[in-house]
């Protein structure tokens, strides 16, 4: 108690110091002159300190009996000075060779970058504030070599979002595991401002120190460690304006016309509208627009700018033995879809206490909550409002003038979907602590204990609504819900984690030696129950217990459970800094699989070696900084099987007899006892190099990532009546090459900077142990891919094409889609000459998977305002048009103004098909609806400046920062001619929440 | 020191805490049941067989199978139903693959049952040979619509491992038909008569099931055998057609079996299925056409309407028909669930205008009747009428048509087609000709009305071996007085939509393409 009350003393006193003189001044790069922005000026023994403002100036109060100035910066030796007598100091502060001190976080400890053997890749806390992101997976994408981000568009806090490391390896989940402080978690659960560093593990050698869960890669994040000294607080924060990205442009009103007769024309023989019809439209449109509306407005209606802002106040201090920092944040972002939106109130407190020099403690704490809120949606993921902005969509008023809601031909409305059918909210509260012990045995040698638990609480409100709408102008258009009904649900979910280790590093002269025995076990349990009734009274009394009490009423549950325990352990030899060795070891047990196949090994091996060290390099040491070489091997694994696979189950199927439920059971799902461990292969070959003062880095890997026995839900013969389980089956591999290549260099006042990094990668099956292939679907699905040996995952499959049909000469002699086939229509190109088409003229014609991932950053300064550029982009990808976008008007969807190139005889090189009605002819899957997905997106652009530290002395704080920024402003790619999002996958606009453009204005405040 | 032995006395303990826990990666589920747990108690043997039950199919694939033949079509042309009605479909088939999945998914829980009934200790022998013969008759009733829909097909009875799977032959179909007429004759043995829990299948279903099956194998004189002992057990006819498909018909004797249901319990959405479009938008899936619309005869002659000596009036066309037409179909004029009258013609500004650009509109002008019941129509998603798998006018008109086939004409075959068309609200006049080819068409005829929407065209399609003249050809609907044109019969026709058929390969479906991907040792059918 005592010490307590002598630390806080020592704490206010140290703030309440009283001032006894002021020392300034300027420091600057040793060997360019140029001034130091940032640098941390800190009175030895002291908790007093500042920073260096953008002209490199600092001015500092000395504390009575304090007589020695600390000057550190990364990337630059860290000097002392006396300051004696002298109220003026100046100093050149000299560039560390190659970051030499800089250190990364790697599984389950750290390691100095220049020592690392393994391919890892890590970005700080700097890196990644520089955009605008609600969540962390926005802020990543594109920072981190390797790591492939891609956004597939989501509605607010239900982002749909895609991580892979190196590629597709499994064919089932491939996003890798998160570690945040040691702890599995989601990348979609942290603060941005939170978050101190995130490192990317991509070989086998550095996962496999996370062997079971490790097949696709690991990332481990780690949230800003506590401040020492006097109390900082700061603020983060902004402001922005979310829009969508791609706006369709329908065809005009008359085209469309036209073009559908055109389709019925070559349908059925008719035309549906009549040519006087036609010929008054544009006059009667500007008359009287309710009865004579465009074909299809809903776009605009449906989609509207967005607000989100997010603020995060930060606390940060302590003293000699506890340190602390506190965040709070508030985040609000509604979404450009009419009802969405997503709130986030989170508190994150992290302490160390250190008992003496061998004992410490440390805790964190999270506590958040989560909102989000979403219309009801009767499809489930899909969401119907956007499916109707594009299909059955045609020929409706949104809005009517007198504000009643008017409907398209198909008696549908997105407006109504969005605003009156209820709504499907969702709580959630996290909490997660880790509580964690450090001892010292001996120098050297530490043992450690974390135990960490996460519970998560959720609450799922479901309200359907019933509402009747009927279209004033069209009294046969109505859409009605007669039941309005509500489902109420609760989860908890409880994760345990208990890590054991033990760890060594000493130093025998030239030898370094460290090591790292460890123990780790999870336990996982799950819990929901559900309730639902129906019948409300009304729309607006929303309790359970007021719906109707009969035989609808409805409740039940569910639980489920795993556990993973792991023995494991590493070894790191380092001589003089040249020579380095890693080896690593897990051992494995899963409770996914039955006894005797349940646990797994995980080995794993890297060397390196420091050329640059060597004494023969001396004379090249001042050009080439750093070099060096590495390689690695190694084996992880993966259990990405469901749940008690391997158990022959009986599900509770019931049926009625005497007009009453008869319980019954019944297998559903064939047991296979013999599953076990996914194991992926990796070696992995690199260079890191650091040339001309560190101004330019460059580093090039070589890997080649084998996974065998693939847990693969292997298609079964269906005549064995029971669903196909995970089984081992088959292997995949993927080669690639990564490229990082930066530079950065100041002259006077400005600064510039231009990092390139890329990701080369080719996927290919290389056997399916004799049971593929695997086709997605068949028949008239609009999306079919194949897995074969010889070609990458999930290939496209189908016909390729031949152009369009000239002459009824043609058609008679070629295979016909059908007996409608007439010139004009797609000619599917028979490939086995049979005259018919069947799935053996299928074919593999494309594939998603890019080759080329690549990121390009821009950087110029110019005393405090400095301009970002960050581009991203892909090749070597293709996307197939699917849905309405592609089925130009067969059906009553949103047809693109781009289809008004149709054949007709007088239009014989028309791009596309003649115009047909309800047949899928021209739509089939084929080459024909490819189309390049290459992209290259200027995925952020950002303008901030610094107030000068005059500026902020006299206003009393330590920084001000404040910057503009906009995400995805502009985006070249083939894709653009249809307005569908690169990005997107799947159906595209009609089936996701469709991807934005944030314009943010924003605050850094450092008190 | 005192801290650091606390600590190391901590991780300790906690490690011993783990390691003594064998079970830690033993999670037992408890939201399922292993079956090693099953089968020990006689209520296991029962949960298991209602669990046969649960197998048995939707009205989606109950009522589809009529829109494959040609008296109704599926509206939605994008859906690979569309392509089986169309006839333009390949292996790749989705309705291909899960019709094969479904009937052999009925295969796999039978003959599980099968397998493992034997272990529950101590069971009652009656129950336990009443439940094996459900099995064996809910078994035969998967096989004979294999047979009729793909020919020879895998004969399986018993659980299968993969490689069983992926190595098993086809078996010859006359070895089907011989396989289901032994199963059904041992299970009929073992069944009672009435079972105490309705739905549930009975001797008189085990058969039925054989007068089916041997009808569809042109084995007539079994066929006539086991319909004529059907007719030993006591059914009979119900007195109203209309009833049959309604609430109100559920418990009638005629129904022998039925894909059991209740609103609210275990329901349908077969009002929505077939609603006018009027009445909900973007349901209506599946319509009647012209060939089944012109098959009901004219009542007061009993001749078919393009007799010339029939009655017909194309102006008026729906009175003095068949009762049973307005008992199916919707015409102009009826009155829907709504209380509104069905107006289809092009310009009525009704939601079931036929030349409306709505996709879900009737383009024949025509809406089913059976199934709709006026009291589903608030809650079109939660029927709970029964939907029928087998009623005893089947098996007159098996024991009818058997009889025809073998040349035993004989009172008895009038009587039981008579019967049918006796029925109060049918009341069509009685069959007096003892021709047989006339008897041949009379019985085909009524078939085809009597049976509609309940499963059978199609199969009736193939074994009479009339695809080519029945299926090829434009989808046709109403013929109306033009309203534009006073005087001027217009017929409403789908142009674009031709059907085809060629009788070389489509009396089969293939073998699903990913079956035969999957075992080297299925051969295809011929043309595909």
């Amino acid at each position: 108690m005592k010490k307590i009350l002598i630390l806080s003393l020592t704490l206010i006193l140290s703030i309440s110091a009283f001032a006894q003189r002021n020392v300034t001044g300027t420091i600057t790069e040793a060997a360019s002159g140029d001034p130091l922005v940032g640098v941390t000026v800190q009175i030895k023994g002291t908790a007093t300190g500042v920073i260096s403002g953008y002209d490199g100036t600092y001015s500092v109060t000395i504390p009575q009996g304090s007589d020695t100035i600390i000057y550190s910066y990364i990337g630059f030796e860290t000097s002392e000075v006396a300051i004696s007598n002298r109220t003026v100091i100046d100093l050149a502060l000299a560039a560390s060779v190659a970051d030499l001190e800089e250190v990364i976080v790697i599984g389950y400890g750290v390691q100095k970058k220049v020592s690392v053997t393994n391919a890892v890749s890590n970005i700080t806390s700097d890196e990644l504030t520089e955009r605008t992101s609600t969540n962390m997976n926005q802020a990543l994408q594109g920072k981190l070599p390797g790591l492939t981000i891609i956004d597939y568009g989501g509605a607010p806090g239900d982002e749909n979002i895609s991580m892979r490391i190196r590629g597709v390896t499994s064919l089932n989940n491939n996003q890798p595991l998160v570690l945040i402080d040691g702890v599995p978690g989601s990348m979609s659960q942290i603060n941005p401002v939170d978050v101190e560093s995130v490192t990317v593990l991509k070989d086998a050698a550095s996962t496999a120190i996370y062997g079971t869960r490790a097949a696709a890669g690991v990332i481990l994040v780690t949230t800003k460690a506590p401040g020492k000294g006097k109390l900082a607080v700061s603020y983060n924060g902004y402001f922005g304006v979310a829009r969508t990205n791609n706006n369709p442009v329908h065809m005009g009103a008359v085209d469309y016309m036209n073009q559908q007769n055109q389709a019925y024309q070559n349908t059925y023989g008719f035309q549906y509208y009549t040519d006087q019809e036609i010929a008054d439209w544009p006059q009667n449109h500007a008359n009287d627009p309710e009865n004579y509306p465009l074909p299809n407005t809903w776009h605009d209606a449906v989609f509207s700018p967005a607000p989100q802002h997010s603020h995060t106040l930060t606390l940060s201090g302590g003293t000699e033995n506890v340190n602390t920092r506190i965040s709070a944040r508030y985040m609000n972002e509604d979404g450009v879809m009419r009802q969405y939106g997503n709130e986030i109130a989170e508190l994150r407190a992290k302490t160390d206490f250190k008992v003496n020099d061998r004992l410490s403690f440390s805790t964190n704490v999270n506590v958040r909550n989560s909102k989000r809120t979403a219309p009801y949606n009767s499809w489930g993921t899909w969401s119907q409002a956007n499916y109707r902005t594009m299909q059955n969509s045609q020929w409706g008023v949104p809005l009517y003038e007198d504000g009643t809601y008017g409907l398209t031909v198909d008696s549908y409305s997105p407006l109504i979907l969005l605003d009156e059918v209820g709504h499907d909210n969702h709580s959630t509260t996290n909490l997660t602590g880790i509580f964690r012990a450090d001892y010292k045995i001996i120098k050297g040698l530490n043992l450690s204990a974390q135990y960490s638990t996460q519970r998560a609480f959720g609450y799922r409100d479901l309200f359907a609504k019933n509402y009747y709408f009927q279209d004033k102008l069209h009294p046969a258009r109505a859409t009605f819900n007669n039941l309005n009904w509500m489902q109420d649900s609760r989860f908890e979910n409880k994760e345990d984690l208990i890590d054991l280790q033990l760890t060594y590093n000493n130093t025998f002269g030239q030898h370094t030696l460290s090591g790292l025995l460890a123990y780790s076990q999870i336990h996982f349990t799950s819990t929901n129950v559900n309730g639902y009734r129906q019948d409300f009274y009304n729309n607006e009394l929303q309790t359970l217990s007021l719906g109707i009490d009969d035989a609808t009423r409805n409740g039940w549950g569910g639980n489920s459970e795993w556990a993973l325990r792991s023995y494991f352990g590493r070894a790191n030899y380092d001589f003089a800094g040249k020579y380095l060795a890693e080896a690593n070891l897990r051992y494995d047990g899963s409770s996914r699989f039955s006894e005797g196949n349940r646990y797994g090994f995980f080995p794993s091996a890297s060397v390196g070696w420091r050329i640059s060290n060597e004494d023969f390099w001396s004379s090249l040491k001042s050009t080439v900084n750093e070099l060096k070489l590495r390689a690695s091997w190694g084996q992880v694994g993966s259990q990405q099987v469901g749940l008690y696979t391997y158990i022959e189950t009986y599900n509770q199927s019931n049926y009625l007899f005497n007009n009453s439920l008869a319980t019954g059971y019944r297998q559903t799902d064939m047991a296979s006892q013999d599953l076990s461990w996914e194991t992926t292969e990796q070696i992995n070959v690199g260079i890191d190099a650091y040339l001309f003062d560190n101004r330019i880095n460059f580093s090039f890997d070589l890997y080649k990532k084998t996974t065998d026995d693939i847990l693969l839900a292997v298609p079964i013969p269906t005549i064995i009546g029971l669903d196909p389980t995970d089984q081992n089956a088959g292997s995949v591999e993927n080669r690639g090459m990564e490229i990082v290549l930066g530079w950065r260099q100041s002259f006077g006042d400005w600064k510039f900077g231009l990092g390139f990094n890329a990701n080369y990668n080719q996927n290919e099956v290389l056997d399916l142990a004799g049971t593929g292939p695997f086709i997605s679907a068949y028949g008239n699905s609009d999306w079919r891919t194949i897995t074969q040996v010889g070609h990458p995952i999930n290939s496209f499959y189908g016909y390729t094409t031949d152009g369009l049909f000239q002459t009824q000469g043609e058609v008679d002699s070629y295979a016909n889609w059908d007996g409608s086939v007439g010139p004009g229509d797609v000619k599917y190109v028979d490939q086995n000459g049979d005259g018919q088409l069947t799935p053996d003229d299928f074919v593999i014609f494309g594939k998603e998977m890019p080759d080329w991932t690549y990121v390009i950053n821009m950087s110029a300064g110019w005393k405090g305002l400095t301009l970002d550029l960050f581009w991203q982009g892909v090749g070597g990808s293709e996307k197939l048009v699917t849905g309405a976008t592609e089925e130009h008007g067969i059906w009553g969807g949103f047809t693109n103004e781009v289809y008004t190139d149709y054949w007709t005889p007088e239009n014989t090189g028309a791009a596309y098909p003649r115009p047909t009605k309800y047949t899928m002819k021209n739509a089939q899957i084929s080459d024909r609806w490819m189309v390049n997905g290459s992209y290259l997106r200027l995925k952020n652009i950002r303008l901030s400046y610094d107030i000068p530290q005059s500026v902020c002395n006299r206003m009393k704080i330590a920084g001000f920062n404040v910057y503009l920024s906009a995400t995805n402003l502009l985006t070249f790619a083939e894709l653009n001619k249809y307005d569908i999002d690169p990005e997107l996958v799947g159906r595209g606009p009609e089936s996701s929440y469709p991807q934005t453009s944030v314009t943010s204005i924003g605050l850094n405040i450092n008190f | 020191m005192k801290t650091f032995k606390i600590l190391i006395g901590i991780c300790m303990l906690s490690v011993l805490m783990v390691s003594c826990d064998d079970d830690f990666l033993n999670t037992v589920p408890k939201d399922r049941l292993a079956s090693e747990l099953f089968w020990q108690t006689e209520q296991d043997a029962l949960y298991a067989s209602t669990g046969m039950y649960s197998r048995l199919g939707d009205q989606w694939r109950y009522s589809a199978f009529d829109a494959y033949s040609d008296i109704s079509h599926f509206i939605l042309q994008w859906r690979a139903e569309s392509g089986i009605e169309k006839h333009t479909f390949t292996s790749s088939s989705n309705v291909v693959a899960d019709e094969w999945e479904y009937y052999y998914g009925i295969v796999q829980v039978t003959s599980s049952f099968l397998e493992n009934v034997d272990n529950v200790p101590d069971m009652d022998v009656n129950l336990n040979a009443r439940l094996k013969a459900e099995a064996k008759t809910l078994r035969a009733f998967a096989y004979i619509n294999l047979a009729m829909l793909y020919g020879d097909v895998p004969l399986v009875q018993t659980s299968m491992t993969i490689e069983e799977a992926r190595t098993i032959s086809r078996t010859a179909v006359s070895g089907i038909w011989d396989f289901v007429s032994t199963e059904l004759t041992a299970a009929a043995a073992d069944l009672p008569v009435t079972q105490e829990e309705s739905g549930r299948v009975t001797e008189g279903v085990a058969l039925g099931l054989k007068a089916r099956a041997m009808l569809y194998a042109g084995r007539y004189s079994e066929a006539k055998e086991a319909a004529g002992l059907v007719m030993q057990l006591g059914y009979s006819l119900h007195s109203s057609y209309a009833e049959l498909f309604d609430y109100a018909g559920e418990g009638s004797s005629e129904i022998m079996f039925a894909r059991q249901y209740a609103r609210d319990i275990e329901s349908t959405e077969i009002f929505w299925y077939y609603t006018a479009n009027s009445l909900y938008t973007q349901e209506c899936q599946v319509i009647p056409t012209k060939p089944l619309v012109d098959a009901y005869l004219m009542q007061s002659t009993g001749l078919p309407i393009d007799d010339g000596a029939s009655g017909f009036d194309p102006f008026d066309p729906y009175t003095d028909r068949d009762p049973r037409l307005s008992h199916t179909i919707y015409v102009n004029g009826d009155v829907l669930a709504n209380g509104e009258t069905l107006n289809s013609l092009p310009g009525s500004g009704t939601g079931d205008d036929i030349t409306s650009s709505a996709e879900n509109v009737t383009q024949t002008g025509w809406y089913f009747k059976k199934y709709v019941n006026n009291s589903d129509y608030a809650t079109p998603w939660n029927c709970g009428v029964n939907l029928i798998y087998m009623r005893y006018a089947e098996i007159l008109l098996t024991y009818a048509e058997a009889s025809i086939e073998l040349n035993e004409i004989d009172q008895t075959v009038l009587d039981a087609i008579n019967g049918i068309r006796g029925r109060a609200d049918v009341n069509m006049p009685a069959v007096t000709t003892t021709a047989q080819g006339e008897l041949r068409e009379i019985v085909r005829r009524e078939r085809m009305v009597e049976l509609a929407l309940e499963g059978h065209r199609l199969f009736d399609i193939r074994r009479w071996q009339i695809g080519d003249q029945v299926i090829p050809g434009t989808i046709k609907g109403m013929t109306y007085d033009d309203p534009a044109n006073p005087g001027t019969l217009v017929m409403a026709e789908l142009t674009g939509y031709v059907k085809e058929f060629d009788p070389a390969k489509h009396y089969l479906w293939p073998i699903p393409n990913n079956e035969m991907e999957l075992n080297d040792n299925l051969t295809q059918n011929p043309g595909y």
